[in-house]
């Protein structure tokens, strides 16, 4: 509970951070009373939605990788290494040309990623696992690229900027819609909480406790590709968030293997920090978050390979 | 394999390049009847002729510095776009663009080849000499160490880019690969890259014994770190090379290869020797396609190069992962 606890806190701060910096800092009353004041177009308009949407899609993205890590015991299988958001970016690009619904396209995209990395990595291991979500990955943004070069110019700058995660046009429906979302998934994970628990043992403690097994995996695997599909609708194909969000909640807070909700609000701190900073670094640019959130995550990766070759040599 | 079939073999790969070449120079995005293409009224054939031209060398320049990394890692999965060299030279391409006056293709081939080496550097740290692990041999980390690389990388350039929409109309086409049809600044790259193909033959030999262990290389008089930094320069400048003209490519260091080294058994010289005009015609092929099949627009080589790639990239996997190999001899 303590690890929760420290990370509800940390966020908070973080939000009220978030709220009161930007292009004009704000003193921590004005913060307090703009908030309450419908008027205050500054927190209202810019700042209010723009961090809703990145706690709801951090807490999103931070809940899919740990469950991801979770139930697969592969700290590198999360949805954006194993091209679940690529698939769920293009699935969104489709839905788009065909005039669907953007949510429905990226949920069947992220689904069919899924379901082609398992079966691809059938009976391979973990290794083949993530080695097959890079492919798979790598060949969705691909289909992406020649779709979106396809497209006429207007709609090219606008999902360039959507394809590198940006915030800039949030607003608060989504948020909400998001974080509506999210809660049922939490309600979802503290019902299975048992099972959920004995994920590291090994399948065979598993089904030796009683766990139903496929339908455990099912129900994770739903949720997991649900969040995704949720998160890149709402803040574009946000890379390393997934990845990062539970090594550090664990390294941070010191919290056990599965970590599920101190990962997601890790995840939730994570972007809204990157989201702060990139208001802050370029405040008349829309600098994208995504790109932010790459800047920190994949230094990370490679200190992460760093750390374990110097553990094996 | 018989000296006979393997002069065969490239005999017939050479005659396919040759067709490709020709096909390339015949069909455009502008349909033009033959008799108008040989009168060349409008230039078209010698833009073409530059094109072909282009696509053949880099080509083969990725197919080589594909198969040199390969072999020199022991990961059939090392190819310039996975781990992320090529997008280190568009990084460093990008960042002269944006800081500096310079604009020559001399400039742009140092940049390039500057950010390739460095990316190259930092992955041979994170994934090289790496003992083999895991499944057939492959090792995690070189796919994984790219993946950073290349995002990293890749992320930067785009920070760069963003502020400013001119740069970011050129950026969008250089980035997803096509190949030049103007003579601007290209001349110095294909200069280096035709050296470079001629002078990488010769590292075959070492980076041969090399692949028998580092104690066997130096018992047998060929200092193994020597050999370590000739193929990583050749791999890196040819790297910078191909992206100054065409941007990065990916992929077609990764499928050629692997068709070349299945092809010649075992022999990396023979291996080499395959490489070369595989890797030439598939990029003229791509670029050929890419030019008919969305007239009068075109689709760029490096896009249809990366749609097939990925599915590459899962057929590679699928040979490699499978318990018995099917190039065992």
């Amino acid at each position: 509970m303590k690890p929760v606890i420290t990370l509800s806190l940390a966020l908070g701060c973080l939000v009220f951070l978030a709220l009161s910096g930007g292009r004009d800092w704000l003193a921590p009353a004005d913060v307090w009373h703009g908030l309450w004041s419908t008027e205050n177009f500054v927190i209202h308009v810019l700042r209010l939605p723009r961090t809703a949407l990145a706690v709801a899609a951090g807490l999103a993205l931070g809940l899919a990788g740990a469950l991801m890590q979770g139930l697969t015991r592969n700290p590198l299988a999360t949805p954006d290494v194993i091209g679940l958001v690529q698939g769920a970016s293009l699935g969104h690009i489709v839905a788009l040309g065909l005039g669907t619904s953007v949510f429905l396209g990226e949920t069947v995209g992220a689904a069919f990623a899924l379901f082609a990395v398992i079966a691809l990595a059938r009976e391979q291991g973990p290794i083949a696992f993530v080695l097959y979500g890079i492919g798979v990955g790598a060949t969705a943004s691909a289909a992406t690229t020649v779709i979106l070069l396809r497209a006429p110019d207007a709609t090219i700058t606008q999902m360039m900027l959507w394809l590198s995660g940006s915030l800039a046009r949030a607003d608060l429906a989504t948020a909400g819609a998001l974080l509506g979302g999210v809660i049922c998934a939490v309600f979802i994970v503290l019902w299975r909480a048992r099972d959920l628990r004995t994920l590291w043992l090994g399948d065979d403690v598993m089904t030796g406790l009683g766990v139903n097994l496929p339908v455990l995996r099912f129900t994770v695997l739903g949720l997991v590709t649900l969040l995704t599909a949720g998160a890149t609708l709402a803040v574009g194909p946000i890379g390393f968030l997934a990845f990062t969000a539970a090594p550090l909640a664990r390294a941070v807070t010191g919290a056990e293997p599965p970590a599920l909700f101190p990962a997601a609000l890790m995840g939730a701190c994570l972007l809204t920090a990157a989201d702060l900073a990139a208001r802050l670094i370029a405040p008349l640019v829309t600098l994208p978050t995504g790109l932010i959130m790459t800047l920190i995550g994949a230094p990370y990766l490679i200190f992460f390979l760093w750390s374990e070759k110097r553990k094996t040599a | 394999m018989s000296r006979a079939s393997f002069a065969s073999i490239l005999v017939l790969l050479c005659l396919v390049l040759c067709l490709c070449a020709a096909l390339s120079l015949r069909f455009g995005a502008a349909p033009v009847t033959l008799g108008a293409l040989l009168n060349d009224t409008l230039g078209l054939l010698e833009s073409r002729m530059f094109r072909t031209v282009c696509a053949i060398c880099v080509g083969a320049a990725m197919a080589i510095s594909g198969l040199m990394l390969q072999t020199l890692t022991g990961n059939p999965l090392a190819d310039p776009g996975i781990t992320g060299i090529n997008a280190g030279a568009a990084l460093a391409a990008i960042a002269l663009a944006y800081f500096t006056p310079f604009n020559s293709g001399m400039a742009i081939l140092l940049a390039a080849s500057v950010g390739a080496g460095l990316a190259g550097y930092t992955l041979w740290h994170l994934a090289g000499a790496d003992p083999v692990s895991g499944a057939g041999g492959i090792a995690l980390r070189l796919p994984l160490a790219g993946l950073a690389i290349e995002t990293l990388c890749l992320a930067l350039a785009t920070a760069l880019i963003l502020a400013d929409a001119e740069m970011q109309a050129r950026y969008l086409r250089w980035i997803s690969g096509a190949i030049p049809a103007v003579a601007r600044t290209e001349t110095a790259p294909l200069g280096v890259i035709s050296v470079l193909l001629v002078a990488g033959y010769f590292t075959c030999e070492r980076l041969e014994l090399l692949s028998l262990g580092a104690d066997q290389s130096d018992s047998l008089g060929r200092n193994p770190n020597r050999t370590v930094a000739l193929v990583l320069t050749c791999v890196t400048v040819l790297s910078g090379a191909s992206v100054a003209i065409a941007g990065p490519l990916a992929f077609l260091g990764l499928l050629v290869p692997f068709v070349a080294r299945g092809l010649a058994a075992g022999s990396l010289r023979r291996a080499y020797l395959f490489a070369l005009p595989i890797g030439a015609s598939a990029l003229v092929l791509a670029d050929t396609i890419g030019r008919v099949i969305a007239r009068p627009g075109e689709v760029h080589a490096g896009i249809i190069a990366a749609l097939l790639g990925g599915p590459a990239l899962i057929m590679v996997l699928r040979r490699v992962l499978r318990p018995a190999r099917w190039h065992a001899e």
